[in-house]
């Protein structure tokens, strides 16, 4: 161990510290328990990849203001601190107790980590930040992890950011993971006090964020958060008070944001900030618990979908919003609570706090603990692996603790190995006030995979045959019956009858063994493997019947030529020998990173290029159109389709913007297990696709005498405009032309009342009509059901329509048209709609503006483009957006169900050119002559 | 005809009778599609919905592009919420995860008269 003095003006081992660093040197570990004590002084020198190394926690490097003095450090140029290297570096280094003042730098005041260095486990104690000028007081880049903030005093600056403007930065910057800010207190800086966002890969998660104070940020910044988590996950922000947060205009001021999926925040106070007090809105699955927001613009804002259109699932509670929760004195800083207040006990117990009372209050202070020792506790790792190893480590102010399995008696800070199996571990602090008990729950991760004593089932026989005949075994009694089950108690976890008719049983792998257990270790013979057949009822119970492998081998499987395409959109298959390989369409291409490599997507072949979807879900996919590399930040995607994007932030690769393959939405309206409706689907067909051609024969399901109509299934309405004739053939005594008075879509089928009397009661017979080929865009695509009765289920979508707007007036000057009645639930401002059926507006248009003009009862769609033609004639098509499904799904739809779902393809080469761009990847061969063609007889030779 | 294997010729040449069969059942309809997997330690895996998993549940993971170290390979999960688990592997080095992942529900029977936990 080496200790060595810093004193400018001599009579110290050194007078600046880059000497004394240099002297211990950057070699890893060289600096295990060394310091360097600086003396007191300003030193215009800065930290440049000059930091020595520890080896661990327990031997750190340290660089530490001497006792009683106050160093300052105020580098000119870039950083007064910067460590990227060496990279991927656990440096176990600690900075203590220095000011930084960043009057003279043009960037960050410290920064850890590079693009692509990870330097981790560096420690910052007790520093001040003052003047942050340029970019913010604390950087923490993507790849770092174990970066510890203690006590940190963050204030005054212009932290000018991206864009040359101020309050485009902030006090602390944090997208690394595994990281600790605390104790911490910001205030009076123009950008957010706490910042934890990033687009990058790995996600910025698992951080802690606690016991701090921020107030009066985001001066400079028209919206502004004390602390913001707004990506990755698990990371926790509690006992934080945000409080006073104004914003730029006054009225952008907000406590906390806390999104992301299962980002924490809990037991935070939010009060007198502009905005809103907590703002989870969109959040997923987030837990907000025992907080108190009061007397902010708004005190939380919890609604809204999160970017994938997914369900909000906030976990909240135990929180007191909108009531006074009588802080003993907020004008001066003081949220401690008064005796009375309604925020006592109200709190759920957190996993690590300690309490005192029936339970937690909810927000920051805990009444009447702040005599009482405070204990943190951390478990690394946490879950433990199966039959690994912990440790726990801890910090009280002073106070000596008791660790049951670890001893009593303990130093106030320490770190020990736990002894196996714990599940919880309890730490319990004393001083002259009494004692405190904070406990860590250490999940675990089960050993090995739990085989259930069922019912006994019984496996009826186990036939293998050598001459690939299919090996069957039935197994009996595997699957018991809920009701049965539960009568006799021995329900199967996991299985469920509603499992079993659902289909989620169906082509099941299956791997049967033998298990000698008196030695579970000393097995296995395997008797049996394959897939789970067909699944019945025999004698009350499930029969499940096993599919042998060598079931495949009696299959036909290989190419045939055919004049429909073989290939399964989307799939990426590229082994010729697999059936109906390549395809390639992306119909969910990965999230845009930062710093890749992209090449273009070329004309004709979905196989090659690039392809990305946003990391924020916002209905468009992006293809590579100039090669190049992805900025830091994912770019502000131009979302009208065809516009190019350019990969800023540093980027070079340019993008096209193109209608998402995949798409999210809700049902707003379900008629039955079929069909539905979206009224925000928009998504027009592509143009110039499916033209009906033919006729085809639509079967009677119903008809009225009286009324004079007949039903067929689905939506052939449009076929049937008022004094169309038809021809009825096949029926019992109803054979004939009939003359349309009007036709409608019940929802289900189409009914087609007729002029003419219907002479016979008998449902028989069938209508013709022209042959309808699904063109919408999601015809023939997978539809996914998110949440519902029906959630996690798929069926193909049989048709997709959007609804058809007639125009009732034209303003070719004003580039409006016009349709009857208030339809502005319909369009929205930026969507694209085609018109059809016009004499000389056909196209796409994109919508600039939609007004209802009420006085002449008609919605006004301002178009980008010129309109050509002033004709009044045509239709718009645009929401609301009906599904029908092939199949129906096994539990009823219901509004607000969530969806997801997939572009189609009907396996034509038409679409395959015109929908996906794709045509070098057709699987198909559309000249091949038909089985007439081929059986044709040559003519007879003349003579 | 299967061929006995030499682990199973000596059982029965000493005329044990402590075997019991075991059935492994994966699903493989309608299961979770992942939507992201965490290049952290332990790893976590988010799915596009609700996946309905609790702790101790093992699922086995196909079909990703990215980490393809996952693939095909058998966790028990500790569920963290409705959407999220953490799976027992460090993903900090691992590549970027590029889609079409599932997590499949996996569960076992046994014939004997009490639970078994086997090594998957």
């Amino acid at each position: 161990m080496a200790l060595l003095t810093v004193k400018q003006a001599g009579g110290g081992d050194h007078t600046t510290i880059a000497t004394a660093l240099a002297a211990i040197g950057t070699t890893p570990g060289a600096g295990a328990d060394d310091i360097v004590e600086v003396y007191n002084g300003t030193y215009l020198e800065g930290i440049l990849n000059t930091l020595p190394s520890g080896t661990s926690w327990d031997h750190p490097f340290i660089l530490r203001v001497a006792a009683g003095n106050t160093a300052t450090i105020r580098k000119t140029g870039e950083n007064n601190i910067r460590v990227y290297e060496p990279t991927s570096l656990a440096f176990f280094s600690s900075i203590d107790d220095f000011i930084f003042d960043g009057v003279n730098l043009t960037n960050d005041q410290v920064s850890f980590s590079a693009a692509d260095s990870s330097p981790s486990s560096i420690r910052l104690r007790n520093p001040e930040f003052i003047n942050t000028n340029n970019y913010n007081a604390i950087y923490v880049g993507t790849f770092c992890d174990d970066i510890r903030i203690e006590a940190p005093h963050i204030h005054g600056g212009d932290f000018i950011g991206v864009g040359n403007a101020a309050g485009r930065a902030h006090g602390i910057y944090l997208t690394g993971s595994n990281c600790i800010i605390e104790d911490f207190h910001i205030h009076d800086i123009p950008g957010f006090g706490v910042h934890q966002y990033s687009q990058h890969f790995p996600l910025p998660s698992n951080n802690i964020i606690r016991r701090g104070r921020v107030h009066n940020v985001g001066t400079e910044s028209h919206i502004a958060a004390g602390v913001l988590v707004d990506s990755g996950t698990g990371t926790k922000v509690y006992q934080v008070v945000s409080y006073d947060n104004l914003g730029k205009d006054g009225d952008g001021g907000v406590g906390f944001v806390i999104k992301g999926a299962g980002n924490q925040g809990f037991n935070l106070t939010a009060y007198g900030n502009s905005f809103i007090g907590i703002d989870a809105q969109g959040s997923r699955s987030a837990l907000i618990k025992n907080n108190i927001a009061f007397n902010n613009g708004q005190d939380t804002d919890f609604t809204g979908a999160n970017g994938n259109g997914a369900p909000v699932a906030l976990d909240q509670s135990n929180n007191l919003i909108g009531v006074d929760p009588l802080f003993t004195n907020p004008g001066a800083g003081d949220f401690t609570l008064q005796a009375g207040s309604p925020a006592i006990d109200i709190g759920t117990p957190i996993d690590g706090l300690a309490y005192t009372g029936a339970a937690p209050d909810a927000g920051a202070h805990e009444r009447g603990l702040a005599t009482l020792p405070v204990i943190d506790i951390i478990v690394t790792p946490n879950p433990i692996p199966p039959g690994g190893s912990g440790t726990v480590e801890w910090d009280t102010d002073g106070d000596t603790v008791d660790i049951p399995g670890v001893g009593d008696g303990l130093a106030p800070t320490g770190t020990a190995p736990l002894p196996p199996g714990q599940s919880l571990v309890t730490v319990q602090a004393h001083n002259v006030n009494g004692s405190s008990i904070a406990q860590q729950a250490v999940g675990e991760f089960a050993a090995g995979l739990l085989y259930r004593a069922t019912v006994g089932y019984m496996p009826r026989s186990i036939k293998a045959g050598a001459d690939l005949s299919v090996d069957n075994l039935e197994i009996e009694g595997l699957m018991v019956d809920k009701v049965r089950a539960l009568a006799q108690g021995l329900l199967i976890q996991g299985l469920s009858n509603e499992d079993l008719q659902v289909g989620r049983f169906d082509h099941a792998k299956a791997e049967i063994f033998f298990v000698n257990y008196e030695n579970p270790e000393s097995r296995l013979i395997l008797p049996g493997s394959g897939n789970i057949g067909q699944m019945k009822m025999k004698r009350g119970t499930y029969v499940a019947e096993l599919r042998g492998k060598t079931i495949y081998l009696q299959q036909t499987i290989g190419d045939l030529y055919s004049k429909l395409c073989r290939a399964q959109i989307g799939d990426d298959i590229t082994d010729y020998r697999v059936s109906g390989f390549g395809c390639h369409v992306r119909l969910d291409p990965p999230f845009w990173r930062s710093l890749q490599n992209y090449t273009v997507r070329p004309l004709y072949d979905a196989a090659k290029g690039s392809v990305v979807k946003p990391n924020v879900y916002n209905g468009r996919q992006f293809r590579c159109s100039v090669a190049g590399i992805s900025g830091f930040t994912e770019p502000n995607w131009n979302l009208t389709i065809g516009a190019t994007t350019v990969d800023e932030f540093g980027g070079t690769a340019e993008w096209i913007t193109e209608q998402a393959m995949t798409v999210f939405g809700s049902v707003t309206q379900a008629w039955n297990k079929r069909f539905f409706k979206d009224a925000a689907r928009n998504e027009p067909a592509v143009t110039g696709l499916g033209v009906n051609t033919g006729t085809a024969q639509y079967a009677i399901r119903a008809l009225d005498q009286g009324a004079k109509w007949f039903e067929v299934d689905g939506d052939i309405a449009s076929y049937f405009t008022t004094g169309t004739t038809f021809t009825i053939n096949g029926s019992i005594g109803n054979d004939g032309t009939y003359t349309t008075t009007i036709a409608s879509f019940t929802g289900d089928r189409t009914r087609i009342t007729v002029s003419e009397s219907i002479p016979d009661e008998e449902i028989s017979g069938a209508i013709t009509a022209p042959l309808t080929i699904p063109t919408g865009f999601f015809s023939y695509g997978k539809l996914t059901f998110l949440t519902g009765l029906n959630k996690g289920i798929s069926k193909e979508v049989q048709d997709f329509k959007l609804a058809k707007y007639t125009i009732v007036d034209v303003d070719d000057g004003a580039k409006l048209f016009m349709v009857e009645g208030d339809q502005t639930a319909f369009f929205s401002v930026g969507q694209q709609f085609p018109v059809t059926n016009s004499t000389g507006n056909d196209g796409s248009y994109d919508i600039v503006s939609v007004t209802y003009n009420m006085g002449d009862d008609v919605t006004e769609i301002e178009v980008a483009q010129a309109i050509p033609d002033a004709t009044v004639d045509g239709d718009i098509l645009s929401g609301p957006g009906d599904f029908e499904l092939f199949e129906r799904m096994p539990f009823e739809i219901a509004e607000g169900d969530e969806y997801v779902v997939s572009a189609g393809c009907d396996w034509s080469k038409e679409m395959c050119k015109q929908k996906f761009d794709n045509i070098r990847n057709r699987r198909a061969e559309d000249e091949i002559p038909g089985m007439d063609i081929a059986n044709l007889s040559p003519d007879r030779p003349t003579a | 005809m299967k061929a006995t294997s030499a682990a199973l010729a000596q059982h029965i040449d000493q005329e044990c009778t402590t075997l019991a069969m075991c059935v492994k059942l994966i699903l493989t309809k309608y299961q979770p599609a992942i939507l992201r997997i965490y290049q952290v330690n332990p790893c976590v895996v988010e799915t596009l919905w609700a996946h309905d998993y609790i702790d101790g549940d093992t699922i086995r993971i196909v079909g990703v592009r990215g980490p393809t170290a996952l693939n095909n390979q058998e966790f028990t999960i500790l569920r963290l919420n409705n959407y999220q688990f953490q799976i027992n592997v460090d993903a900090s080095g691992f590549p970027a995860y590029e889609g079409k992942g599932e997590a499949r529900k996996v569960i076992a029977f046994t014939q004997f008269v009490r639970d078994l936990t086997l090594d998957f």
